[in-house]
């Protein structure tokens, strides 16, 4: 199973116009980092294999699964992709309890409360089971966001700046929690960051965005940004 | 007291809210997302019936519903409907008048709920039934109360266009305001004064325990 992408994404209403076109293949089981400044298109990117934005040109699949083909105007819908996204801003339902949030998020299919106590052991959030997302702080919220698209076990897993609003300590438990994961599903996972340092903690693989381009694309046991 | 007015307009309040709900409901989402040009024009069809004066809504909804015309002659041929100087008419007719009591604070409480909300149940794999009901409007609970009582609450109130399509049959139009107005008329103002202060206590409370829950959902939520 991989992941293919030759797309091209074109912002109108951006000034200047804004043009984002990647192309890459992305095996099952590699854990990828998405690494550049802000405003090159890495957020974007994750829109597009997420199915919540269309590409301009050109197509996404993974596996024999088409999920875009521009020229086509064929467009899967994000449900039908086996997509897990953590949304930078969290998006947790503020209408629901943490368990709420993460047994919604859970397929008919994999329904298991046993399954969710687990996820929020793992995440420490055995004690705030019960809260709901306003009564959370910003990496209280970020945990139950990345044990939410855990809980569905994705296909393509999708972090955006995932790790951003956690403490140290915390984040290297999250980094071990999402590493265990990664291992035992061996999904896509695409993870978008600032840090050099989480990149060559988590990734094998990085792609570098400036400017909606691919300008890099590198073994990170090669030894990139080593120096 | 004759109750039978009072009930009347209980009973087309109600009716009304309800239709209102379940065709306001679907509207008011696609207005709330849609990129479509003609937007503006089917907003402003919605809205028309705020700044139109009762009497000419009513007096086309008169004329057309009219077994005289094609449209009545239609309705009447094809479905059994009459729908002038009937409870129906009146139905039609009230729904019209409040569309935007109802479609408009529920196309703003879609509006309020953060897109990613959406989107992340989207990617969740919920079908668009399950997000509206486990997504949309658990978080506009507010919008989704302020649209029924206001729509409601204008039923009730309802007299020119009632007066229009339904004129003052006891037990089949004659709703409590034109009671008040058929009493007044009489100069029984004892009794006209009794239906008006069913009227006015009935609206009171129900904007008091609409405040009364809002401000309590405002507490719990945050």
């Amino acid at each position: 199973m991989q992941l293919q992408l030759d797309i091209v994404h074109r912002f109108r209403s951006r000034s200047p116009a804004f043009q984002l076109r990647v192309q890459a293949r992305l095996m099952a089981g590699t854990f990828t980092a998405l690494y550049g400044p802000s405003g090159s298109g890495k957020s974007t990117l994750l829109r597009l294999l997420a199915g919540l934005d269309r590409p301009s040109e050109g197509t996404i699949a993974l596996g024999d699964t088409r999920w875009n083909d521009a020229a086509k105007h064929q467009h899967l819908p994000p449900g039908k992709r086996s997509v897990g996204l953590v949304f930078q801003d969290y998006a947790l339902f503020p209408n629901m309890s943490v368990r709420q949030n993460l047994e919604f998020a859970q397929p008919k299919s994999l329904r298991d409360p046993a399954a969710i106590s687990r996820l929020l052991e793992m995440a420490g959030l055995e004690d705030l089971a019960s809260r709901r997302p306003p009564e959370l702080s910003g990496g209280q919220a970020q945990r139950v966001a990345l044990m939410r698209a855990l809980a569905r076990q994705p296909q393509l897993l999708l972090l955006d700046e995932a790790f951003a609003a956690l403490d140290d300590a915390t984040r290297e438990r999250m980094y071990r929690v999402v590493a265990d994961f990664h291992a035992e599903y061996t999904p896509i996972t695409i993870m978008v960051s600032h840090r050099k340092d989480e990149v060559r903690r988590l990734a094998e693989r990085v792609l570098v965005l400036q400017d909606g381009q691919l300008v890099e694309d590198a073994r990170v046991a090669d030894g990139w940004a080593s120096g | 007291m004759d109750w039978t007015p009072l009930l009347l307009t209980l009973k087309l309040a109600v009716v009304t809210t309800l239709i209102l709900f379940v065709i306001g409901l679907p509207l008011a989402w696609w207005l709330s997302r849609t990129r479509f040009p003609g937007k503006p024009v089917i907003e402003a069809v919605v809205s028309l019936p705020l700044v139109l004066p009762p009497s000419v809504l009513g007096f086309y909804l008169l004329v057309a519903f009219s077994p005289e015309n094609s449209f009545g002659a239609f309705l009447r041929d094809t479905f059994g409907l009459r729908l002038v100087f009937s409870f129906a008419g009146l139905v039609v007719a009230s729904v019209i008048y409040s569309f935007p009591f109802m479609v408009q604070p529920l196309q703003a409480g879609f509006q309020s709920v953060p897109r990613n909300l959406r989107e992340a149940a989207e990617t969740l794999g919920k079908s668009r039934f399950e997000i509206l009901r486990h997504v949309l409007l658990p978080n506009m609970k507010s919008s989704v109360l302020t649209a029924l009582v206001l729509s409601f609450a204008h039923t009730i109130g309802e007299f020119g266009v009632v007066l229009m399509i339904g004129g003052s049959l006891p037990g089949r139009t004659r709703v409590a305001s034109i009671a008040v107005y058929d009493e007044v008329e009489s100069l029984n103002y004892a009794a006209a004064n009794r239906y008006a202060l069913v009227l006015l206590l009935f609206s009171f409370v129900i904007l008091v325990a609409v405040y009364t829950l809002n401000r309590h959902r405002a507490q719990t939520l945050f």
